[in-house]
């Protein structure tokens, strides 16, 4: 009996070490919009950073892009926030005056993480009040994406760098073309929402809110010129209306199906013109707006953050230090959505050297330096709503342009 | 015999409400052929203007895409599963809290009643965020439980159920008592056998609305592998841009269970609107 009990003690202990579990992995939760097809890439990132941290197990949670911050919004608002999570970069300037992000400064400090080799313009864009909230998933600036058949149908040369919007404008006209009353092709299509014509505001030292970000900036006189020149566009028949456009989803359908020549473009949008076949088409940096201005672009970044109360903070901030590093920042250049951040590597193998149209991609690098942030403010969401409302009519020439920005600067002085 | 001459002015009335109802009808079911027609389009083709009708090229690419390119039959599953576990519990909660409601006699049983229909006041939207601290405090999140559970009660249900058992003759429960059925009996073996076509019709309400639910889903499940279908075709929605031949394509496989529910159940669910007077809901 008692050698059957030592039998038993010797197996329970056997037992006991062999089944004592490995020290236990520590799980983040990253939040991401970007799609299966793309999930190679997150599976890459995931790959490499636990071979290298194999105390760290990353859990993607892929939310469609259409409803992601709806999801992300209610994670954080039911105390279940993901450690990580993507974020565009129009979110920050709300996100972060609500307390819904994590500074990582104090990190930084903690891990010595710096962003010396990053373009200036995106450290730019990244700090928000004195603090860092966000670190870059990459960049875009924009460029003019044109149609090289359109144009050597139309008898145009291809536009250079250095042209002015006079030039451009010309080009446009001389490439409509018509059917009759019907127009086949518009010189230039753009849309109504503020990515459409941000560009151009900036090319004449204008902006969606005015200098000191206490109301609207679009009734100043820079601006009203820009939107004067877009919708004299849209009137002249140059650009097809917003209504028209919409048929296309926006302005990027119209020039992927060929139906427009000429297309501001940001890197994304390149990605899915470069995947149709039977476009033929470059890029060229933004007009002048005038011979002598300074030339001008809009700046995105899409970030990883850290949203407030995420419970593996530190595990999640290594994460976050791998991602800007070079090896996170290739693979997320590879997938072809925007600029690596980091500059190197940018006019390297992760960004200029890659394959595959448009055959100027180092346009959209050689901007940079150029390059201004989108303005970043807490009321946009209701800004941007009451400007798409006051300026429904605007574009086709129903409503005057003074008329429609005075009624948008009444509209929102309550939100400022 | 004779046969009654219609007044031409009748007539012509006649002729107005056929021309108004099939216009009323190709509304209807325009959206559904622009669904098929671009569901067969090549990606250039889809936005085209002026629009297609008959796709040219067509291909059939587009469903195999959308089959392919997410885990369509794993979404496809999943909204089977949790929508047919829904209808069943939907049926059992809502016919037996129907029955006490309709058929049994207890204090402040019109004003609970009224309480629990009041409830379909509120939007969906307003409870979401505390719903989904529930479901956290409970350990539910990302499991099929919280897509399930949560829905298993219905205010509508039991509102139509309510109404139908209250149509049946006591006489019948009368008769049964007397035969010493009990409570429980009377409910089983009388009221539920005659109830079958408020059953049915509230089984495909149900399912029409449990296999189209997209919010919840989206907001409580995390994990690809248990997402329904409409979360999982949203994929193929952008933030800028959609797909939509590959949207639409998925689009139509998604429909194809409601449809054959419809086809099997469509004598019941017009009856369903007949008795709720609640149609399109």
């Amino acid at each position: 009996m008692k050698r059957l009990l030592h039998i038993a003690l010797a197996l329970t202990l056997i037992f006991a070490f062999t089944a004592l579990p490995a020290a236990a992995k520590t799980k983040i939760q990253v939040a991401s919009w970007w799609s299966f097809e793309s999930g190679s890439s997150l599976d890459a990132l995931k790959n490499a950073f636990e071979a290298q941290n194999p105390e760290i197990e990353v859990e993607f949670v892929q939310i469609p892009s259409s409803e992601y911050y709806t999801k992300v919004l209610t994670m954080v608002a039911g105390g279940t926030p993901p450690d990580v999570a993507m974020l565009g970069m129009d979110k920050l300037g709300t996100w972060v005056p609500r307390g819904a992000l994590q500074d990582l400064r104090p990190y930084m400090e903690k891990y010595s993480v710096n962003l010396d080799a990053f373009f200036p313009a995106v450290v730019d864009a990244i700090e928000i009040d004195g603090g860092i909230y966000a670190f870059p998933r990459d960049a875009t600036t924009s460029v003019v994406a044109y149609n090289k058949k359109l144009f050597d149908e139309a008898g145009v040369p291809y536009p250079q760098p250095g042209w002015t919007r006079e030039e451009f404008l010309e080009t446009a006209r001389a490439l409509v073309q018509k059917d009759g009353s019907q127009t086949k092709v518009y010189g230039y299509a753009f849309d109504t929402f503020s990515d459409g014509f941000i560009d151009w505001l900036y090319l004449n030292g204008a902006s969606v809110i005015n200098p000191d970000g206490t109301g609207s900036g679009l009734h100043l006189p820079n601006a009203v010129e820009v939107l004067e020149f877009l919708q004299g566009m849209v009137v002249e028949g140059i650009a097809p209306a917003p209504a028209l456009t919409s048929t296309f989803s926006n302005a990027s359908g119209a020039f992927l199906s060929q139906r427009t020549a000429m297309y501001v473009t940001t890197v994304g949008w390149a990605n899915s013109f470069a995947n149709a076949e039977d476009l033929e088409w470059d890029v060229v940096p933004l007009p002048l707006w005038d011979e002598d201005s300074e030339p001008s672009t809009r700046l995105w970044v899409n970030y990883w953050t850290m949203p407030k109360g995420a419970k593996n903070a530190d595990a999640a901030f290594q994460f976050l230090t791998f991602l800007i590093s070079e090896e996170g920042q290739r693979i997320v250049g590879e997938t072809r959505m925007g600029i690596p951040a980091i500059e190197e590597l940018a006019y390297g193998p992760a960004f200029a050297g890659l394959e595959g149209k448009p055959e100027h991609k180092v346009y959209f690098l050689d901007v940079m330096e150029h390059a201004k942030p989108f303005p970043l403010f807490v009321q946009s969401d209701q800004f941007y709503a009451a400007m798409t409302r006051e300026f429904d009519t605007m574009w086709s020439g129903e409503r005057s342009v003074e008329e429609a920005v005075k009624a948008l600067d009444q509209a929102t002085k309550s939100l400022f | 015999m004779n046969k009654q001459r219609t007044a031409p002015g009748q007539k012509w009335g006649r002729l107005w409400a056929y021309v108004i109802l099939i216009l009323v009808a190709g509304g209807m079911v325009l959206p559904f052929l622009w669904t098929v027609s671009t569901a067969l389009k090549t990606s250039g083709n889809a936005l085209v203007y002026p629009p297609q009708w008959i796709p040219n090229p067509a291909t059939l690419r587009n469903f195999a895409t959308a089959w392919h390119r997410v885990p369509f039959g794993r979404f496809l599953l999943n909204s089977f599963y949790t929508t047919v576990a829904v209808v069943i519990l939907q049926l059992v909660t809502c016919s037996l809290s129907a029955y006490a409601f309709a058929r049994m006699k207890f204090p402040g049983r019109d004003q609970l009643f009224l309480l629990y229909l009041g409830t379909l006041m509120i939007p969906g939207q307003v409870v979401i965020i505390p719903n989904f601290i529930l479901m956290r405090y409970l350990g539910w999140l990302n499991t099929y439980t919280a897509m399930i559970l949560p829905s298993a009660f219905s205010a509508f249900g039991t509102f139509l159920l309510r109404q139908f058992f209250l149509t049946v003759p006591y006489e019948l429960e009368e008769a049964a008592r007397i035969d010493g059925c009990s409570r429980f009996g009377l409910y089983w073996r009388i009221i539920l056998p005659l109830a079958k076509p408020a059953l049915a019709s509230l089984a495909i309400f149900t399912f029409r609305s449990q296999w189209n639910a997209f919010l919840w889903p989206l907001i409580v499940v995390n994990d690809t592998s248990k997402m329904p279908v409409q979360v999982g075709l949203s994929f193929f929605r952008g933030m800028y841009s959609v797909e939509w031949e590959v949207m639409l394509a998925g689009t139509l496989i998604a429909l194809i269970p409601t449809l054959v529910v419809f086809a099997l159940g469509q004598r019941f669910f017009t009856q369903g609107i007949a008795l709720s007077g609640f149609g399109g809901r």
